[in-house]
């Protein structure tokens, strides 16, 4: 069954489409939710949550990716449930991307722009679509889905250290970025 | 916090950015990327600037890859919430507490221990900030750190004063922001001492986490249990080689520098305009060495090589060496060319013209290169750490961070015989990074004299974080361990170990017999009994 079929379901109302979006879409939005959280159970759950909240939005939501529109519910929960009790549990996925990230953080610039989520969703797109293919591949692969450095230089057939470098630079690249727009965090 | 302000619009990127990605094909691109024959391109602009043997400084930096990303990894046999008769198996093991030794003669001491684990740092730090909603959010952070006195009491009960140099091992990397070198005073006085440092002390295991590939070197494996540490230091000899002259690096080699790398051009295709070198060599008479390269291919079956070197743009230069170094082991290389590369790597049909550099060749020791990349360059490498992760690393000595990079050389780099997977592709910036961030043994070497018929204390104090699990049943628990005399050549008369400061912690595990509820803080150890652990988490708050 294609993406088409599935949101068709939901649009009839039909409990079918949560069996296929998991048969689907499952293993991706596990894989998302364990990156972020490591720990299976609260993965799982959030997986679950995902699947309500899909029901809850489609209709009148008609997603463009289906893929992408799983993802980015199962990566916003999971964010959620990171912040909820990172205080109690030990996260390591999700403090190990965030401590990458502060490489981004654009430093104090003279005309800074203050900028709302979606606009700094924006300039992010706009940077990683003048990445090289494999660049922007892997920018995604590593801060989106939050898949492992090792894990992405096994599949580039790379060393993690090399990798690792790669990564920094691209963080590096991003902050440059966000400062030529003057943006301020 | 900002970083999470970054991570939010990472999360709103386009979908088709993520569609994209989702679908790209890593491994056929690495494959297709493989096969691409050699290309030789001599550039118009080519300019070659010889020079006999010279010694140039190089001016860049390098930068600090986060060998701990992931943190170290266990064989996943985490606890089921009891420890068993050894204690649990963590995911990231911190390494035992070491019983101090003595390189000297030690015939008329004998030696009293008592370790102390001060759990005062162990407890809840309610934090606040503000999150990327502008809330105002509060979180407790656990500190997991035990205070550790090692105490001996060494006796003389001959009647002349006994000299020794005693030796107090550790197991850490020198880029370790939890741990500090050991304290030691003896009978109360801080005493100068030397630090040593042993080599790696781990193996290694395949991509795919096997064990026993031992024809797949590509990921470390660092020691997960103190049985590993027992096999490592019962002997004496890693002590040895840790006190021993490190190995010398004077081979001859032929340096190709490269310097001035600029691109003037304006195409809006050179998102990353490098440098390609590509050269013929022959595998079995020549061994190469990058610095600075960013990457490249081997192809040992036609002899064909490729090494890139980015251009320095406004964001990198920074973070990476200003000039880029090919090293030449043995037989020359020939049919060197220079091509300029549109994205970052060696791509037929993606040629850039206006991509410059001087190129220089030159003749010096293998040694002379690297203390010029490596030693030279340290201060611009080791800025970028604040104060807090300098614990160890401010005091190691240049040499001892040159000696060791020469070692993890010739242990499974390229100057050994059988290089591991991991180092194959010659690029220092991998011995360098590895170098700071391995686990390895180090020790603290200090003078004590014995008065006849009387005795000295010898205290050695530490901070010690605990071992544990990423996820799983066991997230919540903490271990610490300690062995009785692994390696050690005093003779113990009598061994002890008391825990204080216990308001926040609940022991979950243990061989020592402590007992808090009834009071039992300081328990006498048995000496045949080689390992004691303790497995502690946050006790419950008392509201």
């Amino acid at each position: 069954m294609d993406d088409k079929q599935i949101i068709e379901l939901y649009f009839a109302r039909d409990e079918q489409a949560i069996r296929e979006t998991e048969n689907q879409y499952g293993k991706f939005c596990l894989r998302i939710a364990m990156n972020i959280l490591s720990i299976r159970e609260d993965a799982e759950e959030c997986v679950n949550d995902t699947y309500y909240s899909v029901w809850k939005q489609i209709p009148p939501t008609v997603p463009e990716s289906f893929r992408a529109f799983l993802g980015r519910i199962t990566r916003n929960l999971s964010i959620s449930r990171f912040r909820a009790l990172r205080a109690k549990k030990r996260y390591s996925g999700m403090e190990i991307m965030l401590s990458e990230l502060e490489d981004c953080v654009p430093s104090a610039v003279s005309v800074e722009q203050s900028v709302e989520a979606a606009q700094l969703s924006e300039y992010i797109s706009d940077w990683l679509d003048s990445l090289p293919d494999e660049d922007c591949a892997l920018f995604v692969h590593r801060y989106w889905l939050g898949d492992e450095v090792q894990f992405l230089a096994t599949k580039c057939g790379i060393t993690a250290p090399q990798m690792a470098q790669r990564m920094y630079r691209l963080r590096k690249s991003l902050k440059a970025a966000l400062e030529e727009k003057g943006v301020a965090l | 916090m900002k970083n999470e302000k970054i991570y939010d619009g990472i999360t709103g990127i386009r979908e088709d950015i993520i569609e994209r990605a989702v679908k790209y094909d890593f491994e056929n691109a690495a494959a297709k990327n493989k096969k691409e024959k050699k290309v030789t391109h001599r550039a118009q602009w080519m300019k070659w600037v010889a020079c006999a043997a010279s010694i140039c400084l190089v001016v860049g930096t390098g930068m600090f890859v986060l060998q701990n990303i992931g943190g170290k990894s266990g064989d996943g046999t985490a606890a089921e919430g009891n420890s068993g008769a050894s204690g649990t198996v963590f995911m990231s093991y911190a390494g035992p507490i070491l019983p101090m030794t003595s390189i000297s003669d030690t015939t008329g001491i004998t030696v009293e221990r008592n370790i102390d684990f001060d759990f005062l740092p162990y407890q809840r730090v309610q934090k606040g900030e503000v999150n990327c909603y502008g809330e105002i959010t509060s979180y407790t952070q656990f500190m997991s750190e035990s205070i550790v006195t090692d105490q001996y009491i060494l006796s003389n009960s001959t009647d002349k004063d006994i000299s020794m140099t005693a030796v107090y091992g550790f197991a850490g990397s020198f880029y370790d922001k939890n741990r500090y070198i050991p304290k030691i005073k003896v009978d109360g006085e801080s005493v100068e001492s030397t630090l040593y440092s042993g080599r790696y002390s781990g193996s290694f295991q395949s991509v795919f986490g096997s064990r026993t590939e031992e024809n797949d070197r590509s990921n470390l494996l660092e020691l997960t249990q103190w049985e590993s540490y027992e096999a490592l230091l019962s002997d004496g000899a890693y002590l040895a080689d840790a006190l021993a002259e490190y190995p010398k690096v004077d081979q001859q080699v032929v340096v190709y520098r490269l310097s001035e790398l600029a691109y003037t051009g304006t195409d809006a295709d050179a998102t990353n305009p490098t440098m390609n070198l590509s050269f013929y060599m022959d595998p079995e008479k020549t061994t190469i060495m990058s610095w600075g390269s960013t990457g490249g291919k081997n192809d040992p079956e036609s002899g064909n090589y490729h090494r890139h070197y980015d251009i320095p743009t406004k964001d990198w230069e920074i973070e990476r060496a200003e000039d880029g170094y090919l090293l030449v082991l043995g037989e020359d290389i020939r049919d060197l060319t220079m091509q300029g590369y549109k994205a970052g790597i060696y791509e037929a049909g993606k040629e850039l013209n206006n991509v410059t550099a001087n190129l220089e060749r030159y003749e010096a020791t293998l040694g002379e290169v690297l203390w010029e990349i490596l030693i030279e360059n340290r201060d611009k490498y080791e800025d970028g750490l604040d104060e807090s992760e300098k614990k160890i690393i401010c005091q190691i000595s240049d040499e001892m961070l040159f000696g060791s990079i020469a070692e993890l050389l010739y242990d499974y780099g390229v100057l050994s015989d059988d290089v591991a997977e991991r180092y194959d592709f010659g690029m220092l910036e991998d011995m360098r990074n590895e170098t700071y961030h391995m686990d390895r043994v180090m020790y603290v070497c200090f003078d004590v004299v014995v008065p006849a018929g009387g005795s000295v204390a010898v205290d050695a104090t530490m901070s010690k974080d605990g071992s544990f699990d990423f996820y799983g049943e066991g997230v919540t628990r903490e271990g610490y361990d300690m062995m009785t005399d692994v390696g050690s050549t005093f003779a113990f008369t009598n061994q002890s170990a008391s825990i204080s400061n216990t308001e926040h912690i609940r022991i979950v595990g243990q061989n020592f017999g402590f007992d808090l509820e009834n009071g039992i803080t300081k328990v006498e150890l048995d000496r045949s009994v080689p390992h004691y652990y303790l497995e502690v988490e946050q006790a419950e708050e008392q509201e």
